[in-house]
């Protein structure tokens, strides 16, 4: 398998992105993006629908031409070339294969019109065939494959021409769940192994986490924040970041010192300092599986006294909905086996206790 | 454009050029077969006969003469009148094939279609054949002459009927099970639920039907051709001023006329069509009937009676082209089916008709098809696109009598270059590929809305040229949808008259045209035989063509799982 995977390597290029702007009548998708993508780097751009992902990766494709802005691939601007001088292999979120050909015709198919030998052409697909485990059905219709197989078809055929730089939009929404996380983990590992440059596109937080070497989290045709998945979801820039990827506990407060924070009337110390002048309006930023809930005891720094409202239930871990004195809600991820030595009910009185390395704070204005 | 320029748009790829390309053919050929012949049409309504300009005196003219104004309300009162008894038929028809559990439903929905595959000039016969001066049910006219609007309705009504049924049954088809499930918890009763639920339902769909019905009467001109008598209606109008008076003027402005109505008709149409589509949604659950006695048995007696009026018309044709001298003489004879001892062209002029249909089923397939295609799945150049969609549609409102009389002035024109094809049988294949354009189009559209968007964006960051994927994959996958298009083109081939009577030659006579010219003549025996003729072969490509569905292209859609 190593050596198919070998045979099967296509190369990587480095992606430069200066100045994108796309304007579709009043409404902007791309805003002035700027972008660096490491040659065999997997970088998936995250956001919410309409934030311009798509338009993004469509303009690195070539299939839409920006209103601005420049495209480097490799050291040479490829800016104003249309997708079939781009050198990309793309997957589509609905796959595209053609209904009417079977996988070997579908995977074969940019082979034929390239004008290569046609012996060197069905190596090819049989290489690729094999890579992608792809061998028993090479003579099946796309419709007689699972939705995992068809994907695989999809991807064998983008990468039938050895593109540089291969372009994922939305790989893993047609699929279901599980088939979803087992499909990820394949796709990481053949992307590894090709080292071929990669961009995804996705509106799942959890897809971006677990699959790539870095993320762009997109909103309103701007980039937010660029980062390893530990950074995006452990320091996220923004506060959109922060309520984007994963769950976040939004706190109003007010800065007291550089390291403590007001909430409630309630000094709450922090990490670190902050470069903010006293009595700046803040939000104080914590995520559920941070917030530590205990009994209700003697006061003590970082504890909010507490009711609890709601517990959820979810297998091992359990979720709180807790409501402080002063009408604040806050959100608590503990595992089941703490929620019920703790005897959390509704009506409940408890302690949440906020720990100083877990928040993080930003100037209330820039609130999300 | 230079990287320099400071605003980047992508550069023009291989695909877009064949693209442009493409799509200046089709403006051209929509233009050359659909605008420039409509425009002029218009210009010869502000001439006088040598060719001046002379303003609204035409419409002076028309509008000062006794007589020809009437046909403007004769016309429109009798496309109302036809539209209302047809569409309530349909509806009840509807009714019976979609809402209740009546036997022999398939059967049903069969025998509607017949119609389609008839001139309308077959009916017409018939109806003489029937109710005539000689007719076998004169009497049941309780002394009503067939001769004038009592005729024209009934022909009309029977010609209409399945372009009534197929609007009715769509919208009947549409409505939601979970409305009538709560209208029944809400101890509604099924006659409240009748018009609470299914009306409002399918009113839009009635009104739509409505209008379809009322454009084919209104622009009909084979039933009151035969049946019309001294009732006179604006597309007979037409035809005696150009045919019998050579007053080319007064028939374009006669056109114009008639145009008008076609084209607010077609209006109404398209905006009524958008509102029934945002009643449904994809979460409808659809209707289920509960088998009733009663409302079953009913059902199938009214039913019936309309199918049982259908097979009647035909079979009154078939009988009197197959008598030796109906009524008096029954005896199995082929004595009618001698066209060569009568006017009208002969056998030839059925030959041309097949020719003529299989031509345009063709070359028309091939250009709607591929015309769509531009229209549809193209990128670049989307002004360029809309403009070529609307184009496409306008066929849909154009009379064929009107389509006709302005290829006569534009083709006939001694400065143009494409004049050669006067005359000839090329220009029968255009008028009719023309004239049934947009319904082919659409369906054309239709299908290639339902694949995948990125089907050609794949092949091109595959670098496969357009063309390649457009015949490797397109056309194959819309291989039902060609094939029904080549159906209808052919069908309407055959039985259509009114683009092709101003056009026809005397060495390109055509079936259809045969029929008209036979009966005017007083040789109906002979005309039935060749609507008869017309009919058996258009039914006969039918069932050839739902046969091979079964087999061939079963096989050559094996990808469908």
């Amino acid at each position: 398998m190593a050596s198919a995977a070998e045979e099967a390597r296509t190369g990587a290029c480095e992606l430069r992105i200066r100045g994108l702007a796309k304007r579709f009548g009043a409404f902007t998708a791309l805003e002035r993006v700027d972008l660096d993508v490491a040659a065999g780097e997997l970088l998936t751009l995250l956001g919410p629908s309409g934030c311009g992902k798509t338009t993004l990766l469509r303009a690195l494709a070539g299939l839409d031409g920006q209103d601005e802005g420049e495209i480097w691939q490799d050291g040479a601007e490829v800016s104003a070339l249309p997708v079939s001088r781009r050198g990309c292999g793309i997957v589509f979120q609905s796959y595209a294969l053609f209904p009417n050909l079977t996988v070997r015709e579908n995977v074969a198919y940019g082979l034929v019109s390239s004008g290569r030998p046609r012996a060197e052409s069905a190596r090819r697909v049989a290489e690729l065939l094999e890579l992608m485990d792809l061998g028993a059905h090479a003579g099946k219709y796309p419709a007689q494959l699972s939705g995992g197989q068809q994907q695989r078809v999809a991807l064998a055929r983008a990468l039938a021409l050895r593109p540089r730089l291969l372009l994922l939009d939305e790989p893993f929404s047609a699929l279901d769940a599980r088939v979803r996380a087992r499909l990820r983990g394949e796709l990481r590992s053949l992307q590894r192994r090709l080292g071929i440059t990669t961009v995804m596109v996705t509106h799942d937080q959890e897809e971006a986490l677990t699959t790539s070497d870095r993320i762009a989290v997109m909103r309103a045709g701007r980039i937010e924040q660029v980062g390893t998945p530990a950074e995006i979801y452990g320091q996220p820039a923004t506060p959109f970041v922060a309520e984007f990827v994963g769950r976040m506990n939004f706190l109003p407060g007010e800065v007291r010192e550089p390291d403590v924070v007001e909430i409630l009337g309630e000094p709450v110390r922090l990490g670190s300092a902050v470069a903010l002048a006293r009595g700046t309006a803040v939000t104080v930023c914590v995520r559920p599986e941070d917030v530590a809930l205990r009994p209700e005891g003697p006061p003590a720094a970082n504890v909010l006294a507490a009711t609890v409202a709601d517990v959820e239930f979810a297998g091992s871990r359990s979720s709180a909905t807790v409501v402080t004195r002063g009408n604040l809600t806050l959100s608590a991820d503990l595992a089941t086996s703490a929620a019920s030595a703790l005897g959390l009910a509704p009506g409940r009185g408890v302690e949440v206790h906020l720990p100083p390395p877990r928040l993080r704070i930003f100037p209330a204005a820039t609130a999300a | 454009m230079s990287p320099g320029s400071g605003r980047f748009r992508r550069a023009l790829g291989a695909d877009d050029v064949v693209l442009g390309a493409g799509l200046l053919l089709l403006a051209a050929w929509l233009a050359a077969t659909v605008l420039l012949p409509l425009a002029a049409l218009l210009a010869k309504a502000f001439q006088s006969p040598a060719g001046a300009f002379v303003g609204l005196d035409n419409f002076r003219a028309y509008f000062r003469n006794p007589a020809l104004p009437r046909s403007i309300g004769n016309t429109l009162s009798i496309g109302a009148v036809s539209a209302a008894i047809c569409v309530s038929l349909a509806f009840t028809y509807a009714y019976g094939l979609t809402r209740t559990c009546m036997p022999g439903r398939s059967v049903f929905r069969v025998i509607a279609q017949i119609p389609l595959l008839a001139p309308s000039l077959l009916p017409a016969i018939s109806l003489v054949y029937l109710f005539g001066n000689q007719g076998l049910a004169r009497g049941a006219l309780l002394g009503a002459s067939i001769y004038g609007p009592v005729g024209i309705v009934m022909g009309e009504v029977f010609w209409t009927f399945p372009h009534a049924l197929i609007v009715v049954t769509t919208a009947l088809a549409l409505s939601d099970a979970r409305l009538y499930e709560a209208a029944r918890s809400l101890g509604a009763s099924r006659w409240r639920i009748f018009w609470t639920v299914t009306v409002p339902g399918a009113r839009y769909g009635l009104v739509s039907a409505f209008v379809v019905v009322f454009t084919l009467v209104v622009t009909d001109f084979g039933v009151p051709k035969v049946v019309g008598g001294h009732f006179n209606v604006l597309a007979t109008d037409i035809y005696r001023q150009v045919v019998g008076q050579q007053n080319f003027q007064m028939g374009a402005l006669v056109g114009l006329l008639l145009l008008a109505p076609a084209l607010a008709a077609f209006a109404v149409d398209r905006v009524l069509r958008r509102r029934q589509s945002a009643l449904v949604s994809s979460r409808t659950v659809p209707y289920r009937p509960a088998p009733s006695r009663a409302v079953d048995t009913l059902f199938l007696v009214a039913c019936g009676l309309v199918a049982l009026a259908l097979l009647a018309v035909v079979a009154v044709s078939v009988l009197a082209a197959l008598a030796r001298r109906w009524p008096y003489d029954l005896t199995p004879s082929l004595r009618s089916f001698r066209f060569g001892d009568v006017d009208g062209g002969g056998w030839e002029s059925f030959w041309n008709s097949l020719r003529m249909s299989a031509s345009a089923a063709v070359a028309g397939t091939a250009v709607v098809f591929a015309g769509a295609f531009l229209v549809e799945k193209g990128r670049a150049f989307p002004a360029a696109r809309g403009a070529l969609q609307l184009l496409a549609l306008l066929p849909l409102a154009v009379p064929g009598l009107v389509l006709g009389l302005g290829y006569v002035f534009f083709f006939n024109a001694p400065e143009n270059p494409l004049g050669g094809i006067y005359g000839t049988l090329a220009i029968l294949v255009v008028s009719t590929v023309a004239h049934f354009y947009s319904v082919a189009h659409v369906t054309a559209l239709t299908a290639l809305q339902q694949l995948d968007p990125e089907l050609e964006t794949v092949s091109a960051s595959l670098r496969v040229p357009l063309h390649r994927t457009f015949f490797r994959v397109t056309v194959p996958l819309c291989t039902p949808a060609i094939l029904d298009i080549a159906i209808y083109l052919f069908v309407n081939g055959m039985t259509t008259v009114s683009a092709v009577v101003f056009l026809y030659a005397p060495q390109t006579t055509l079936a259809s045209v045969a029929v008209l010219n036979m009966d005017d003549a007083g040789d109906v025996a002979p005309a039935a035989a060749m609507a008869l003729l017309v009919f058996a072969t258009a039914a006969l490509v039918r069932v050839l063509y739902a046969l091979g569905t079964r087999g061939h292209l079963a096989r050559a859609t094996r990808w469908r799982a």
